[in-house]
This record gives structure tokens, C-alpha cells and sequence, in this order.
């Protein structure tokens, strides 16, 4: 089987996200970027399918700008085995992506193809969804935990009212939650190994895909500030403040 | 310009999140059709019908319906969808895992967890989990939305007489096979509705320390919740997660015990009308979000707390 | 918030915890601290928490030293634990010369009473099985040594500092600081604050908060990036079977230290290619920030650390920490007053801050409340910076300071990033003469010339090294021929008017020269009575004085007397450092070298020694002052510098036949050591009384009043500990006492190294060193430490070369 394992790379979660003071987006220059961690669930998937002997072939393809292809590297440290980076120049919609995704699905005939449910940058959590509507391939989102099967896969799923479970058939795509697995770490001989593992480079432009926003950012701000609060010295304070003071109890 | 909404419901019961829905989807237009996929669903489509603000319930009915799958609800909605200008649901799991793909065939860019109508081509919504709010405009034709439904009040249920237009079923799909759903149900309030939340975090250090939770959760008639860490560490089970990638919550009163206050957690909570923090390291994050914060150990906190609620002698409904 | 306080400490990371603690425990706890975001949201907050006592300056192991301490005892003081793991720490050595850097800091630290053992590689295997021991040469251990958690140990400071009195104040911008009549006003965003004093500990911001007074800091911060680990089973084992922490780890050669952590490890280079960031200073928006990690540019010390420790390469990489470290051009802190503004103090530009904090808030409070610090701090002096340092330099040599944490700290190292900076006219004269460069307070001096067919570079080792044959060749034409020396970098000026003798009679111990043209050397003295400066004063005219001290002290020197000097316009000040030049000539030919180029009187009885006379040298004007720092008959030609290369020229020209040779600074030791000259920071420093240090017959208590005279008289009573002395040291083979080596007599120290070289003149190898009084008699045969070999040496009469001064009065 092999795996395609879609990446993202997109400012870590640690960072605290600071508004650009004209309103054209989020600040990122500068600041500290990373995998999207969904993704990394992803690829430790994909990793663990490889080594349980269930997988031949593992390929990490990110679409992004020049840097994005430090994703693709990290994947490659931990188990990925070879990367393809979609080069762009700007940022592009999950619809456009997911058409990036399909011409790269087509050239590289996967059996599964991976990725974090959702980035947690713009938070639209579509990409995988769109791919599989593209390739009419059925779609198992949110996985916690994945079995393989003969000629298809069981893949339980975090749903709002618990956990359910639904069978697919390969050709499939997933989308990843941060509890399907524990993502392993790379060691650094594996990471500098990583440097010579083949990355391809691909030019959006020359994949034929309309990638045209069709949504205007018209403005980004900061969400409205909280009132400051208090701190209560007792919890009898507290319970005679809840129910005089604020009226929720 | 009409709207059709895709309603969630168990076959018995519309979700209370529909509602939520569709009060955002009527105020993008007045003209507000709800699409009802389902088996042996007449009692949802009533349900439905009487809601003032639905003016049309088209209803698919199939044993292929019987479970949501989401590759036979898209095949039936792309039956119905070139009739309408927006298609539009909640964006609960439900909403998120269904509605890209329509969106895909109809090759529209779908906005996604809108909390505001600005016009009905102009919506705001929150990213990086809510910490920058992005008013957007969809230039599409046809628009693909979902709605975060904790950001709008849940429609009025009586008073309608919608007509019931009965439609013919979608192909279904081979590919994708239910297999089963493990439901945790509960006496206590929804958490993704609920008046009251209280939360746990790792500060309550086992799973069976969460009775603490649970006894003023009791009292409270509160839903409870519960940050990831507590969750990865197996205290409670994962649907009452509260957060960027679990549950957003709007409730008139969160409780966060024993939590720091990651960014992450924020995301799913910081729009609660009072904010309450018990943490007994002072200087955690929780403490900036909160109205009123006690640092004091939760293990007498949380017993205090209950017993000072005792002799107010309130139960809240 | 008060809206007055005698102290307002800006900046709210470890080191401005430590400065508000320290001051707070000397009693003064009407002190405040404002930091713009929280406590440690700088660079603190991400340090490795390092505590390394090793560092070759004398000032900052002392501080270090301290801080150790400290730590060690503040969980009981304040109940707040540090998270101290004393575990030591192992220094490797995989070569000679890191091995020689290695006995000559054993020096420094058995005079500073830091413990330090040597170790075989076995025994580094033994503490360390982990570590691949083949190829290492030897190792030093600190059994003190540990790590810190850097957050708790601020936290502790602050419940200490609050303890006391002190109030800090969180979320609180500085938006301004300005001067009042009686100190000054910090103007926050959250209302003002009246203050006595304050103290900058702003870490990244230090440019931003010097701006803010008209002070362009020295400090720019560079990237420094540590990888830590997921668990490695072996370490876990250990910790199961009860085996203590391995400790921390320093592969010098490879430049790196490790340690463990949560049971996995932590790596963090010191590798090239660390870039400055901050460089107009963070965001305001800024805190707890990092930076992207590059672990490319760590790759040769990810190979060697695995090399190393191969287990570091078995486990996966858990997180890069990549944060800014602010750094100085010679990557020590600067702490102490800020110059030309009064009651403002600098403590910044700390690259180990975790431990200089303790040190540097210790000696910081002591000069505040008491005056002066109780160490010589010159190690970390703002002052040793000066206009030089631009952005640009800083950004330049800051990360050249970062690059060479590991790069054995050679004695005679001269750091080549933005060189040559400033350079005297003479400079390319003296490079096409074979000049081999070393640079001081931004100056290019010659350090010596390259001959016989060396190659015209420098070669630094611990030991005698190739340059050792060229200053032989140049100490020996001194002696027998004339030499010329460029000492451009002087630092001069004048001091004149109504009030001026005046000022300067209380500045210093010695009588000034009552003759106009008469020279004397003169000591400013501290108010504690030790020495701060040397000056050459000599008197131009009834009311003006021309006043000459070390390149190195331009700006310490000047500050100190501008701090001093009246403010009722009675006495002016003017820098003329940049504007003089000084060529000396010395040598038993220098007067008829002089007769050549001068229709001027040089002959002794109307030239006489300390004298001057403005005379012209070819067409040029020149101030000849009779004294020099050799100990031969000679001048300092001071002159307008546009002048340098016509006297140059003219100079060489009419000494060709009389051998006349350019010299360098590195001779110029040698031949000074063999007169037992003294210098600022070594012979001469606050830590020590005039007397200690032989100075004599330069200081006259019963003159008048003079700044220091009161102390040094209570000191007198009390008793000295010091006496300077002059060593003969034998059986020296190829290395020299370099300064800070241990003296012992009967096997217990009895005093340190200030200073040697090898004295050509004499044939023998000199030290200059304080001991105890009682030993220190002509004669008196000790022994003393040069790189782990013990030798004998015997006390010598001061000036053993020309001891009645003959040569220098001819």
C-alpha cells in the first residue's frame, strides 16, 4: 500500500497570535512556525502502517511557500520516504488545495491518503473532505484509531455524541484527531539523514489548476477584549458574588 | 435568493444545534428551505414545520438514511442544491464532515464556523482558535456556510405550518458502511447547550477525584467538561473535550477547575458569559479570562464550593 | 504603585530580580522594580539554567563565585525552591592547548577559592558512562557546578526582594526616563516614578532603555538554540537504580554543553553563524518569545555531540529552543555606572545571566549603598566600551563573542571581526614594516613585528609561541639601539582653569608637578582608598594640565574625573585623544636619534627626566615628554596627530644607521615587567591600597585632603594583606607567568600572579605578584603554578633591570 500524507506547516501553537495593526492578517514575520499538529498524528499513522509491514511507501506532500518544505523534512525524519512540495505564492483556499491535492493523487496513485482534520491556523477544517469528494473516494474523518483491513479500513471517530465507527474501502481518505496516536520524535541522525531523502518540487502554476481565492479577507482583527475580572479571596465570596453580583446561580 | 438548511437529527428528534442554525441561515435570507434526510423521520419533519422561521421542509426519506453517512447525504443534497443560493448547517462534526464535500462537487470555497451574519455574502469568523476574528466575502455564486452554532440564538419551535415536500432518495454509496455509534448518554444537560459548565483539568489528578466535578455539576444541573489534558490522561471521556479541536461553549456560567489556561482551552470557552477559575497556582493563564478567580487548592475548594451551594439552597433548572 | 523611591530597577528578568534583592537585603527597601510584561518574559524564562563557575577574568569568577552560593541558600531564606541540582560539571579536553587554557583558569580559581579537580578520561568515564572517553586528553570538574531552574530562581529572588520592602510592578511600560535636579523620573504607562537612582537590567531592550537617556549601549542579543530530548532508557535506568545525574557536560572542542533532562538530554551549541536578532530591539508586543530553529547551522556539533555521547543520538528530538542571549563584543556583562550620568546604573548585556545576576546585583547594591564595589570589576565594566560601537560593530562583533564561548581563550587572542577599526596614521607604515596587529579600545596597535621569515601572522598559544623569537629580536634592539612604539591609543586630555589645580590636588594622592613642564605619575584613588586610575599629569601652565592614561581606560578614566570635577565652570575638560598621536622612542640612541630630527636641546641638563618641552620634530610640533614604560633613556613624542606620519617618516629615516626598529606592544611587557611597572587591573586595582601595590613615593597623605585619603588612612591602621613583589622564576623551559598564577609557599597559597613575561634584558623570566607582607623580603624563595608545573622562585629587588633608574636619567 502506499500513503500519501498531506502536511501543513503554520505558526506554532505556542505562539501567541498577534493581529497586524492595519487589519491584512495575523503577524507572521518573524515568528516561530511549525507542523500542524494534527499532521504529525498523520504521519506517526502512516509510519506505524509502514512498520506493522501494511505499507510499502510513505509521501509527504505540503503546499506551500519556499519554507513549507521544512514540513515535508520533518515528515521525512520520522519515517516518510520521500516528499513532494507544491510551491506557491501565496496562501491558498482548502478548495484550491484540495485540487493541488487531487492532480498529485492522480500522478502518484496512492491507496490512502492522510492528513490533520484540521489546520489549526484558519481552522476550516475542509481539505480532506474536498479531496475525497473530487476522487469520489469515501471519506473517514476525525480517526482516533484506525484498522487496516484487507481492501479497506475500520476507523473509529470522535463525534460529538461519543465515538462511532464506520468501515471504508481503499481508496480512502482520513483525516487525522490529535488522539489517533502518540506522534514519535525524530532522532537527529534520522533528521540529518532526512537532508538527502528526495524532495520534489512542483510548481502549482504548472499543475493546471484554477487556484483563484474566491474569498476577500476584508478585514482581520483582535476578538473583543474581556472586562477584567477579580480575584475572590474566599469561596464564600464567591458563591455570594455568582448569585448578587453577576445573577448566574 | 433562497437558503437550504441541512438538518441534523437522530430520526426521532431534530439536534438542538438545527435550531441554532437556523436562526444564522434566516438571517442570511428570509426565504429558509431545511432539507430533512432520514428514515422513518415524519416526527422531525413536523418538528420541523413548525418552526415560524422554516418556510419549506423538503423531506428525503430511506432506509439508506437510516445512519448519517456523509457520502449519501452529499448525493442527496446535490439533488436539490442548484435550486438555492446558500446551502448552510450547523458546524458541529455533523456539519464539518458533510459540508466540504458538497462544497467540493459545486466547486464553491465554503466558509466555514461563521459567528456572525454581516450580509449574505459577507460573515465573520474566528481563527487561530479564536484569538483573530476574520471578516470574509465569498465571491461565489452559490455559497457553502456553517455556523457556529453557540453564536446564535436557537429558533423559536411552534407557531409554523411549513409545507412538507416529500422528495425522492439519492444513489447511496458502497464504499463507506456504518458500523456502530457508542452514544454516551446522560441525565445531565448537553454540554454543548448547557446553562452551567463546570470543567475539570489535570489539577484533578484521577479520573475518580472527577466526582468532585460531578457532585456540584449535580447541584448545578451543570454540564461537564473537561480540558485535553485531562482527557489524554483518560480522567473523562472525549465528548466532554472544551476546546479549539473539542467543544465551543457559550454558557451563562464556566467553572474551570484545576486548568491552566492553555490557548487551546480558551478557544472553546472564553465567549461564557461569567467566567470562574479555581486553580491554586496564581498566576495561570485561566486567571486572565476570568470575571472572578479563587487560587485556592481544589480539593477544599470544591467541597467548600458545593457546601456553601447547599446552604443557598438553590437548584438551578 | 509609589510615585517615589530610591531606586527604580528596570526590567523584571533574573538579573533585575537579583539587583532589587540585593539592594533590599542591605536595608534600602524603599526600592521598586517595573517590568513591561511578566517576570521572566525576556530571555530568562527559556535559559538552560546553566551555573558555570569556570571563566578566565578574575571579576567574573568572583561574581559567579558569589552567586553559587547564594543560590545554594535561598529555598531556606524564602521558602520557594530554586530546583538547584548540584550535580557538577566536566569540562573536556581533547588538545594541548585546551588543556593549558585549562591549568591556567585552575589558577584563577585557586585564587579565587573556587574548587576545581582535574580528571583523568577514566575518571570522566566513571561519572559519565555515556561519554566516549578515547580521545580526550583530560578533563576539569567543578563539583560546585550545577544547573538552575531559571524561572524559580526569580521567583525566589522576588519573594526574598519583597520580603523586605521592595515593591515590583508587572505589566508596567517604561515610556521614558528623564534627569532632575536630584536623579530622576521613570515615566510609565501606568503613572511616574521620582527615584535617587536606577538601574537598566532590560536584557533585549538594553539599546531601547540607554536611548531613552542618551546612552548608546553596548548590547545586541544573538540566537542561541539548545535541543532537548525524549528519554533515553539508560538515563531512566539510572535514575531507577539510584545512580546520581551525570552532570553537566562541556566538550570545549566541540563546543557544546549537555546535560540531562527529564530523563532524555539537552544539547546546546555555541556554533558560527549565530545571527544577532533584536537589533533595533523586540516588538513591543513581545514576551516569551522564540525563534525559528536552524539546526543546519548546528550540524557539526550535532555530529560531534553524538560522537561524544552516542546515546544523544539514539532518542528523538522533542523540542529546539531557539531564543535570544544578549551578548557584548567581548561577550562579559557590563555592570556598574553608566557614564556621564550620574546615579544611572547599567547591568546588562548578560550572556550568563543566570549566574552573573547573583554576582552583578551583589557588587551592583554595595556600590550603590556603600559607594564603591568590593571587587575590582573592571572584568565587566560599561566603561571599557566606547564611541566605537556602533550598531554595526555590535552586531559584528556580538556574534563573533557568541562564536567563540568555547574557543580556547588564549591570552594573547586578538578577535578578528570588524578589524581594523580605528587606526592611527602610522598604521600602514608599521604593517609594510612586518606590524602583526591586536586591537584595544578599538585602536590597532602592533602587537609585534614579524621577522626573519616569519610569516606575518599572530600565533597564540599559552606558552611561547613564534612571536616570542620577534619581541626578543625587539627587546633586545630597545637595549642596545633605539626602538619606536605607537601608543596612538593613549587616552589624553586637558584639565584647565581657575579651579584646576585645585580639582586635581584632591584627585589624586600624589603632589602634581609644581614646574610648568614637569611630569608626575599620579593615582586617582577610590573612596574605599584602592586604585582606580594612573595618570602622567603634566603641568602646561599655571592653571592647565595635560593628563595622559591607558587606552583601554579612555572612557573609565575621563568619567571618573568629569564625575569629580566641579560643576561651577571653574575647571574644563577636554578630550584629546583622538586628536594627539604619541610615537615613543626608547633606547640608549634615542637622544642622538632625537638630535637628528630636532634643532631642539635633548641633553640631559636641559632635558631632564620627567620633564617635557614643546619642541619640533622636522617641521612638526611636538609635545616631548621625558617618560616612557620601558625603563631605557627615550620619549613620548605627543603631537597633533595629522603630524604622525611626517615625524614617522623623519624618525626612520634618520635612525636607519642607528638601528632604529619598530616594537610592539608585547614587548613593551616584557621590558616593562623587567622594571616592575605597574598597571591598572593587574598590579594596580581598587582592591588594593597604593601601598600594597609599591606605589609609595607617589602618595602623599599629609598633602590636604584627596579623594580616598580618609579610608586609606583607616586602612593604614587596620593593616595591609598585600605587598606587590618582583619574582625571578626558574627553570622556566617554554612558558612564562601570564597573570592570576597561584603562589605558594610551604604548600598553602600565599598570594597570586599579577602579571610576567620573560625579561630579555635580564636573561630571566619575571613575575610580578602580590604575597603576604611577611614573605615579602628580597630573597625569599617561594614557589609558583604555570600550567600545572610547580617552580621555584625567589623574590627579586624592585626594577631588577637598571634598578637606580641610570638608563632612564642618562
Amino acid at each position: 500500500m502506499k500513503i500519501l500524507v498531506a502536511v501543513k506547516r503554520v505558526i506554532d501553537y505556542n505562539v501567541q497570535i498577534r493581529v497586524k495593526e492595519d487589519g491584512s492578517g495575523v503577524v507572521t514575520d518573524n515568528v516561530k512556525m511549525s507542523t500542524n499538529p494534527p499532521d504529525d498524528n498523520a504521519i506517526e499513522e502512516a509510519v506505524k502502517i509502514k512498520e506493522a509491514g501494511k505499507a510499502s511507501e510513505i509521501i509527504a506532500v505540503t503546499v506551500g511557500e519556499e519554507k513549507a518544505q521544512e514540513t515535508v523534512r520533518k515528515a521525512l525524519a520520522v519515517g516518510a520516504d520521500r516528499g513532494i512540495h507544491v510551491k506557491v505564492d501565496s496562501i491558498l483556499e482548502p478548495l484550491a488545495v484540495s485540487k493541488i491535492l487531487k492532480k498529485i493523487v492522480e500522478k502518484e496513485n496512492p491507496d490512502l491518503v492522510f492528513m490533520g482534520k484540521q489546520a489549526i491556523d484558519d481552522d476550516c477544517n475542509q481539505t480532506g473532505q474536498m479531496l475525497a469528494a473530487h476522487l469520489n473516494w469515501p471519506q473517514a474523518t476525525f480517526a482516533s484509531k484506525i484498522e487496516v483491513k484487507e481492501n479497506s479500513l475500520e476507523v473509529t471517530r470522535e463525534v460529538d455524541e461519543g465515538l462511532e465507527t464506520i468501515e471504508v474501502n481503499t481508496p480512502a481518505i482520513v483525516t487525522c484527531d490529535l488522539r489517533l496516536n502518540e506522534p514519535r520524535y525524530a532522532s537527529l541522525p534520522n533528521i540529518m539523514k532526512a537532508k538527502k531523502k528526495p524532495i520534489e518540487q512542483i510548481n502549482a502554476s504548472d499543475l493546471g489548476v484554477d487556484t483563484n481565492p474566491r474569498i476577500e479577507h476584508i478585514k482581520i482583527e483582535e476578538p473583543p477584549k474581556r472586562k477584567a475580572g477579580i480575584k475572590v479571596a474566599s469561596v464564600e465570596e464567591l458563591v455570594q458574588k455568582l448569585k448578587n453580583e453577576a445573577k448566574v446561580i | 435568493m433562497s437558503v437550504l438548511l441541512i438538518a441534523e437529527h437522530n430520526n426521532k428528534e431534530v439536534k438542538s444545534f438545527t435550531l441554532n442554525a437556523i436562526t444564522a441561515a434566516s438571517q442570511i435570507d428570509q426565504d429558509l428551505h431545511v432539507l430533512l434526510i432520514g428514515h422513518n423521520a415524519d416526527d422531525v419533519a413536523k418538528s420541523l414545520s413548525e418552526v415560524p422561521l422554516v418556510k419549506k421542509v423538503l423531506h428525503m426519506d430511506n432506509e439508506i438514511y437510516e445512519n448519517y453517512i456523509a457520502e449519501n447525504y452529499t448525493s442527496a443534497i446535490l439533488k436539490h442544491a442548484d435550486k438555492y443560493s446558500h446551502i448552510v448547517c450547523s458546524a458541529n462534526t455533523f456539519g464539518k464532515n458533510l459540508m466540504p464535500r458538497i462544497a467540493a462537487l459545486l466547486d464553491i470555497s465554503q466558509v466555514s464556523d461563521i459567528i456572525k451574519v454581516i450580509a449574505p455574502d459577507t460573515f465573520l469568523r474566528p481563527i487561530y482558535a479564536g484569538n483573530a476574528f476574520a471578516t470574509v466575502k465569498s465571491n461565489d455564486d452559490k455559497k457553502c456556510i456553517t455556523i457556529r452554532p453557540t453564536s446564535f440564538e436557537a429558533a423559536e419551535t411552534t407557531g409554523g405550518s411549513a409545507e412538507i415536500e416529500k422528495v425522492d432518495a439519492a444513489d447511496k454509496t458502497e464504499n463507506t458502511k456504518f458500523v456502530n455509534r457508542e452514544e454516551i448518554k446522560s441525565d445531565r444537560p448537553e454540554l454543548g447547550t448547557a446553562r452551567i459548565v463546570i470543567s475539570g483539568g489535570r489539577g484533578l489528578q484521577s479520573g475518580e477525584n472527577f466526582k468532585l466535578i460531578t457532585d456540584v455539576a449535580d447541584k448545578l444541573n451543570a454540564a461537564i467538561g473537561a480540558s485535553r489534558a485531562a482527557v489524554d490522561a483518560g480522567y473523562i471521556t472525549n465528548e466532554h473535550q472544551v476546546g479549539q479541536t473539542g467543544k465551543v461553549v457559550v454558557p451563562d456560567l464556566y467553572i474551570a477547575v484545576g486548568i491552566s489556561g492553555a490557548i487551546q482551552h480558551l478557544a472553546g470557552m472564553k465567549e461564557s458569559k461569567v467566567i470562574v477559575a479555581i486553580n491554586k497556582d496564581g498566576e495561570a493563564p485561566i486567571f486572565s479570562v476570568a470575571d472572578y478567580g479563587l487560587e485556592a487548592d481544589l480539593f477544599e475548594a470544591l467541597p467548600q464550593f458545593l457546601e456553601e451551594l447547599n446552604k443557598l439552597n438553590t437548584i438551578q433548572k | 504603585m509609589k510615585n517615589k523611591a530610591k531606586v527604580v530597577v528596570v526590567g523584571g528578568g533574573v538579573v533585575g530580580v537579583s539587583a532589587l534583592y540585593h539592594l533590599a537585603k542591605k536595608g534600602w527597601s524603599d526600592v521598586v522594580l517595573v517590568e513591561r510584561k511578566e517576570l521572566t518574559s525576556g530571555s530568562t524564562w527559556h535559559a538552560a539554567g546553566l551555573l558555570p563557575l569556570f571563566n578566565m577574568s578574575y571579576s567574573v569568577g568572583q561574581l559567579h563565585k558569589y552567586a553559587v552560593n547564594l543560590y545554594k541558600t535561598l529555598e531556606e531564606e524564602t521558602g520557594k525552591n530554586v530546583g538547584f541540582s548540584v550535580v557538577s560539571n566536566i569540562r573536556l579536553a581533547s588538545n594541548k592547548d585546551r588543556m593549558d587554557e585549562y591549568y591556567q583558569y585552575a589558577g584563577v580559581a585557586q585564587t579565587i577559592g573556587v574548587k576545581v579537580n582535574f580528571l583523568k578520561p577514566e575518571q570522566v568515564k566513571e561519572i559519565w558512562p555515556l561519554c566516549h572517553t578515547d580521545d580526550l586528553v583530560g578533563a576539569i570538574q567543578h563539583p560546585e557546578d550545577g544547573y538552575i531552574q531559571p524561572a524559580d530562581l526569580t521567583q525566589a529572588l522576588a519573594t526574598g526582594a519583597r520580603n523586605r520592602g521592595a515593591e515590583i510592578y508587572r505589566n508596567t511600560t517604561v515610556l521614558g526616563i528623564k534627569q532632575t535636579k536630584n536623579g530622576w523620573v521613570v515615566e510609565t504607562d501606568k503613572g511616574s516614578i521620582e527615584c535617587e537612582h536606577v538601574i537598566s537590567c532590560s536584557g533585549n531592550f538594553a539599546r531601547q532603555t540607554g536611548k531613552m537617556v542618551g546612552l548608546d549601549i553596548p548590547v545586541i542579543p544573538v540566537e542561541h538554540q539548545y535541543i532537548v530530548t525524549e528519554p533515553h532508557p539508560e538515563i531512566q535506568k539510572r535514575k531507577k537504580d539510584g545512580l546520581p545525574e551525570m552532570g553537566v557536560l562541556r566538550d570545549s572542542d566541540s563546543r557544546w554543553y549537555m546535560r540531562e533532562e527529564a530523563g532524555g538530554f539537552i544539547l546546546g551549541p555555541y556554533e558560527d553563524g549565530a545571527p544577532a536578532c533584536y537589533v533595533d530591539g523586540p516588538s513591543k508586543e513581545s514576551e516569551y518569545e522564540l525563534f525559528q530553529e536552524d539546526l543546519e547551522r548546528l550540524a557539526p556539533h550535532i555530529e560531534g555531540a553524538i560522537h561524544r555521547v552516542p546515546a544523544f543520538g539514539e532518542v528523538g528530538v522533542k523540542k529546539v529552543y531557539n531564543g535570544a542571549i544578549c551578548y557584548t563584543p567581548d561577550g562579559n556583562p557590563i555592570v556598574g555606572p553608566a557614564w556621564g550620568l550620574k546615579n544611572f546604573w547599567i547591568n546588562e548585556g548578560h550572556s550568563f545571566g543566570i549566574t552573573a545576576a547573583g554576582g552583578a546585583g551583589w557588587q551592583l547594591a554595595e556600590w550603590i549603598v556603600d559607594g564603591e564595589p568590593t571587587i575590582d570589576m573592571l572584568g565587566v565594566e560599561p566603561r571599557r566600551y566606547g564611541d566605537y560601537c556602533s550598531k554595526s560593530y555590535l552586531k559584528e562583533k556580538n556574534e563573533e563573542a557568541y562564536s567563540h564561548v568555547f574557543i580556547t581563550h588564549f591570552p594573547d587572542e586578538e578577535r578578528p571581526a570588524a578589524r581594523p577599526l580605528r587606526t592611527a596614521p602610522c598604521y600602514d607604515r608599521m604593517k609594510n614594516l612586518g606590524a602583526v596587529f591586536g586591537q584595544k579600545f578599538g585602536w590597532e596597535r602592533p602587537n609585534f613585528f614579524a621577522t626573519d621569515g616569519m610569516e606575518q601572522k599572530d600565533d597564540w598559544s599559552f606558552r611561547r609561541s613564534n612571536w616570542f623569537k620577534a619581541i626578543e629580536k625587539e627587546c633586545k634592539n630597545v637595549k642596545e639601539n633605539v626602538g619606536l612604539l605607537d601608543m596612538t591609543a593613549f587616552a589624553k586630555c586637558r584639565i584647565k582653569g581657575p579651579g584646576a589645580e585645585e580639582f586635581l590636588d584632591k584627585l589624586v594622592a600624589n603632589k602634581l608637578p609644581k614646574k610648568i613642564g614637569r611630569i608626575n605619575l599620579c593615582h586617582a584613588l577610590n573612596t574605599k582608598g584602592g586604585v582606580h586610575s594612573e595618570f602622567t599629569i603634566m603641568r602646561e601652565s599655571e592653571s592647565s594640565f595635560y593628563l595622559v592614561s591607558a587606552g583601554a581606560f579612555q572612557r573609565l578614566d575621563h568619567d571618573w574625573i568629569l564625575g569629580w570635577m566641579p560643576k561651577d565652570g571653574s575647571v574644563q575638560f577636554e578630550n584629546l585623544t583622538n586628536s594627539k598621536g604619541v610615537l615613543v622612542v626608547s633606547g640608549p640612541k634615542a637622544r642622538e636619534l632625537m638630535q637628528r630630527v630636532s634643532n631642539d636641546d635633548f641633553s640631559n641638563e636641559n632635558f631632564k627626566w620627567l620633564s617635557a618641552k614643546q619642541v619640533d620634530v622636522g617641521f612638526a610640533p611636538v609635545n616631548a615628554m621625558r617618560v616612557n614604560f620601558v625603563g631605557e633613556l627615550g620619549w613620548e613624542l605627543h603631537h597633533p596627530i595629522e603630524y604622525q606620519n611626517h615625524i614617522f617618516d623623519k624618525l626612520m629615516d634618520a635612525g636607519q644607521d642607528l638601528g632604529l626598529k619598530p616594537y610592539g606592544i608585547r614587548a613593551m611587557n616584557s621590558l616593562r615587567v623587567e622594571k616592575s611597572y605597574k598597571l591598572v587591573g593587574t598590579e594596580l586595582s581598587i582592591e588594593y591600597s597604593p601601598y600594597e601595590s609599591g606605589l609609595d613615593r607617589f602618595v602623599h597623605p599629609n598633602k590636604g585632603s584627596f579623594i580616598g585619603l580618609e579610608a586609606l588612612n583607616k586602612w593604614r591602621e587596620k593593616g595591609f594583606d598585600n605587598k606587590l613583589v618582583t619574582l625571578e622564576v626558574h627553570e622556566t623551559s617554554d612558558a612564562d607567568v601570564l597573570g592570576n598564577n597561584p603562589i605558594y609557599e610551604n604548600g598553602s597559597v600565599v598570594g597570586r600572579a599579577t602579571g610576567g613575561d620573560f625579561g630579555f634584558r635580564l636573561g630571566k623570566s619575571i613575575a610580578l605578584g602580590m604575597v603576604k607582607p611577611e614573605l615579602a623580603n628580597i630573597g625569599q624563595k617561594l614557589k609558583i603554578d604555570i600550567l600545572g608545573k610547580m617552580h621555584e622562585a625567589t623574590i627579586l629587588e624592585e626594577s631588577p633591570y637598571d634598578a637606580e633608574n641610570k638608563l632612564l636619567r642618562a
